[in-house]
Order: C-alpha cells, then sequence, then structure tokens
C-alpha cells in the first residue's frame, strides 16, 4: 500500500458508523436535557401562579380560601432545618474530609469511606426513621432540631467525600512548600491547602444544601410539619418539601397550586446552587491549572 | 567541622532501597552540587537533608545528618525546626496560589508567627525579594496573585520565600531545570551571590550548571556516592574513571 492510499478521505461504511455514533450521541443528550426542560417548565407553568406577597408572607389560610394564604411557616423553617443541619454536617464534613485526605491511611481510614459511601446510597428515609427512634422517640417530640440531625445524615458524607476529593486535587508541591518552610502539618493544611481547594470546597458545601433543601422523607419523620410559624428549634416545625407533600395530598385545587408554587421556589434556590457551584468549580480548576 | 555532614546513609521507598552508604559533606560558605543521571537518588540526597524524604509515603532513612554536629534525624528532633534551619527550593516553582507576591516571600515568617507586625513583614519581604534578586521587577506590584510572574519570576520568588525564613544552609533541588536560558542564568548568578551568606547545596544534571556555580562536586550512580571532590578536580582530573566518563558526556 502505498502513502497515498493511506491519506485518502474517510468514507464509505466508515463515515457512515461515525455519523451514526455521532447523532445518536447527540440525541441521548437531547433526550436528558428535553426531559429536564419539560419538568422545569411545567412546575414553572403551575407554580407561577401562586407566587405572590402573601405566598411569601402569610401563613395558610382557611381552607375555603387557600389562596389568600401562604406558605411563609414553611420557608422559616426549612430556613432553620438546613440551617441546624449545615451547622453540624459542614465542620464536620470538613474535618472527615481533612482527615481522609491528609492523615488518613490504613484500616481507619478506609472503614470512614466505607461508611460514608454506604451513607451516600442510604435510602433518605432510613436516616429519618434512624432519627425518629433516636431522637424523637427518645425526647418525646417531633422538631426541627431533629429534622436538621435527619439532614446530617445525608449531608456528612456529600460533603466530606466532596471535599476529599478535592484537597487530593492540590498539588503535592504546595504542601512540600510549605513543609519545607518549616511550618508544621497542621498549619499547612489549614493555611496553604484548604485556601487553594477554597472554591471546590464551597462547591462541595453548596451541593449538599441543595440536596437537603429538598429532602421530604427524612424531615416528614422527624420535623413533622406544622401549619403555623414556628421558631423553637425544639417543636414541630414546616418546611417546603413537607408542606408540598401535605398540600398536594388534598383534594383542594388551590392547594394543589401553593404545592407547585413550593416546588417552584424549592427548584429555582436548587438550581442557583447548583449554578453558583458549577462556576465557583470552574474558577477553581482555572486557578489551580 | 564542615556546616553538613552525611554519614553512612541509607534512603528507601517501601522495600526499594535508593541511597547506599551515602557520605559527603557541605562546607559553610560553599556551593556544593549533586550530579548524576536521571534515577541516581540525586532528589533523594537532597530531600535527606531536612527530612523532606520523610514527607513521601512509605519512605525511610537510616544513617545520621548532622548539622552544626547535631543529628537531623536524632530523637525529639522536630523536623519543622530542622526545616527553618535548611531551607528548601524544588525543581517547580511551587509559589502559594491563594497568596500575594509579598505574603508569598513571607509565608514562613507570617504562618509561623501570626503576630509579626505588619510592617516588619514588609520590611523582610523587601529584604528577602531583594536578596533573591525580584525586588526591582515586583515592588510595584506587591499585592498580586504571586502566580501570575513569570517561571523564572516564579523561582525566584520561591528562593525568596525559603530565604526570609533566614535559614543557614539553602538546599536547590534542580531550581532551573524547567527555566529558559536567560532565567537559569539568573538563578545562577543568584547561586553566586548568596554563596557568602548561606552554605548551598544544589541538585542538577546539568554538569555545565554544576562546574559554573559550584565549589565541590559529588558525582553519584545508582544511589551510590562515585566520586566527591573540589569541582575544578571532578571536571578535570578526577580520580573514577566513571566520572570521567559522565562528566566529558560518555554516558548519562
Amino acid at each position: 500500500m502505498t502513502m497515498a492510499s493511506t491519506l485518502e478521505p474517510v468514507r464509505g461504511a466508515r463515515r457512515a458508523k461515525d455519523i451514526a455514533y455521532r447523532v445518536s450521541l447527540w440525541l441521548c443528550v437531547a433526550i436528558a436535557m428535553a426531559t429536564l426542560g419539560v419538568i422545569a417548565l411545567y412546575v414553572l407553568a403551575r407554580g407561577i401562579n401562586a407566587l405572590s406577597v402573601n405566598f411569601f408572607t402569610k401563613e395558610p389560610a382557611s381552607q375555603l380560601h387557600p389562596e389568600q394564604g401562604g406558605i411563609v411557616q414553611s420557608f422559616i423553617g426549612t430556613g432553620m432545618i438546613v440551617g441546624i443541619a449545615a451547622l453540624i454536617a459542614i465542620p464536620l464534613g470538613l474535618l472527615t474530609a481533612v482527615y481522609l485526605a491528609e492523615y488518613g491511611k490504613g484500616r481507619t481510614a478506609s472503614a470512614i469511606r466505607l461508611v460514608s459511601q454506604v451513607l451516600l446510597s442510604t435510602p433518605s428515609i432510613v436516616a429519618g426513621a434512624f432519627i425518629w427512634t433516636v431522637v424523637v422517640v427518645a425526647f418525646g417530640n417531633f422538631s426541627a432540631f431533629a429534622g436538621g440531625l435527619a439532614l446530617v445524615v445525608l449531608m456528612w458524607p456529600i460533603v466530606a467525600r466532596a471535599t476529599e476529593e478535592v484537597l487530593r486535587l492540590v498539588p503535592q508541591e504546595l504542601r512540600e512548600g510549605s513543609l519545607a518552610l518549616g511550618l508544621p502539618r497542621w498549619k499547612t493544611i489549614l493555611r496553604v491547602v484548604v485556601p487553594a481547594a477554597g472554591a471546590g470546597i464551597l462547591t462541595a458545601v453548596m451541593l449538599a444544601v441543595a440536596r437537603a433543601l429538598g429532602e421530604t422523607a427524612p424531615i416528614l419523620l422527624t420535623a413533622l410539619g406544622n401549619d403555623y410559624i414556628n421558631t423553637d428549634p425544639l417543636k414541630p416545625t414546616d418546611a417546603v418539601p413537607l408542606r408540598i407533600y401535605a398540600d398536594a395530598r388534598t383534594p383542594i385545587e388551590a392547594l394543589h397550586t401553593i404545592a407547585w408554587g413550593g416546588a417552584l421556589v424549592l427548584l429555582l434556590a436548587v438550581l442557583l446552587l447548583s449554578i453558583g457551584a458549577r462556576v465557583l468549580s470552574v474558577r477553581q480548576q482555572k486557578r489551580l491549572a | 567541622m564542615s556546616k553538613m555532614e552525611v554519614v553512612d546513609l541509607n534512603a528507601w521507598f517501601g522495600t526499594n532501597q535508593v541511597l547506599h552508604g551515602i557520605n559527603v559533606t557541605a562546607e559553610q560558605g560553599s556551593v556544593t552540587a549533586i550530579i548524576g543521571p536521571s534515577g541516581c537518588g540525586k532528589s533523594t540526597l537532597i530531600r535527606c537533608f531536612n527530612r523532606m524524604h520523610e514527607e513521601i509515603r512509605g519512605a525511610r532513612v537510616d544513617g545520621k545528618v548532622l548539622f552544626d554536629g547535631v543529628d537531623i534525624y536524632g530523637d525529639d528532633i522536630d523536623p519543622a525546626a530542622v526545616r527553618r534551619r535548611i531551607g528548601m527550593v524544588f525543581q517547580r516553582a511551587n509559589p502559594f496560589p491563594t497568596m500575594s507576591i509579598l505574603n508569598n516571600a513571607v509565608a514562613g515568617l507570617r504562618l509561623s508567627d501570626e503576630k509579626v507586625s505588619k510592617s516588619e513583614l514588609h520590611e523582610r519581604g523587601e529584604a528577602a525579594l531583594r536578596a533573591a534578586g525580584l525586588w526591582d521587577e515586583v515592588k510595584d506590584r506587591l499585592d498580586q496573585p504571586g502566580a501570575r510572574l513569570s517561571g523564572g519570576q516564579q523561582q525566584r520568588l520561591c528562593i525568596a520565600r525559603a530565604l526570609a525564613v533566614e535559614p543557614e544552609v539553602l538546599l536547590l533541588d534542580e531550581p532551573a531545570s524547567a527555566l529558559d536560558p536567560v532565567s537559569t542564568l539568573r538563578i545562577e548568578e543568584l547561586v553566586g551571590e548568596l554563596k557568602d551568606r548561606y552554605t548551598i547545596v544544589i541538585v542538577t544534571h546539568n554538569m555545565q550548571q554544576a562546574a559554573r556555580v559550584s565549589d565541590w562536586t559529588l558525582f553519584m550512580l545508582f544511589g551510590e556516592v562515585v566520586e566527591f571532590g573540589p569541582t575544578t578536580k571532578i571536571f578535570t582530573s578526577p580520580d573514577d574513571q566513571r566520572t570521567d566518563d559522565y562528566v566529558t558526556g560518555r554516558f548519562g
């Protein structure tokens, strides 16, 4: 075979195969994106009518005129429950990640990794049932605090594993540069490695918060729900997903609209967090490159 | 007494022994070059001079490294304290990406003692940047990220960072191997300027560089010392045939 023949343009069966693969790949992407788009648009269409000043500022009105009420207690409750969860899960997750990425070796580290892996794939209702048993039953009442703890079980492994990955991406040379200055290991981690991974860690945290925002099952068994504003973390508390669940189960059309409104707000919040996380992680990659 | 003296040093990565019975000295106010082909253990050896070798998982050392007569591998010796006295610059410039030029230069000071005043940091940062020959190029943009400098400037920033801690010994692990010829020349001049005040050990696989900058040369092969002596002797009339073959470019 001569040189010229190997440089002939790609034709025939090979070209057809190439096109077929390209088209099927694009099709897969299109189907996935379309599904997402349809869901988002549908939620938008059904929920947009619920959004009003009352929706964000009032407690539920009587079932005769539900459209005059709102779900402010759900927003406050979600803020409180996710806040409590974040306050516990983020420090715990970060410490776990630092241990796994910087110190952990051998059996202890493997065990922790296994546990967090199992927790990551545990059905979230199990987290709720667990906290229901050890907190709600033990203390005798449902509460925002119990709801927060149930979310910790879900958030902690997300923060820990995602942060561990980010810390591992920090070049070894930076650690060595710091250690060679006579800085102790803990200071090297705290002042050089963690700041270098900063945006990546924030991404991990935001993803965990986004996940917690939409969780229903764990708080259903622990925070219970509430028709009124509650700011006492030790009392039953409402949350947006709980309100969606409760309203959607009624036969009242206007309450369905409110449920869609709640869904729309949740969707937007999660979308914003995810976009924020994405932007930060792109920046992070640029900085370490 | 030599500033540093390595006595019967062996080093391992896991079960793989990479240094075999190394003996070498580094004299105050002089430059000692470590040369040899890739994989001969140069970098491992220089990393044993300030206990950086043990930072690699599974790495192990046996033998003595004396600093002013004290074994840095002795019991109760804090590796961080060793590294404050024996500074190091690496092959690839590694400025801290989250810090400004000035904060990079004084990172060792600032992070080891959080109470040092701003004016003192600025003063000592300037001194270190001047010593590293970088001051004139960066004095108007000390607040910019250190990672925005050119490769050669970044490496001099790393030298400044090492000098700011005021070590007595400076270890340079192929400091110019990733740099262009002009930046390389700049680093070599710097080594000449610094050697009066510091004891310098430099690893290089560039023989001409060793010949240009060093007073003493150690030639290594397969993790062993082949020959150690004054640089002029190593390059003109070595005792060992293998040294002669290497410095005349017959292998490596």
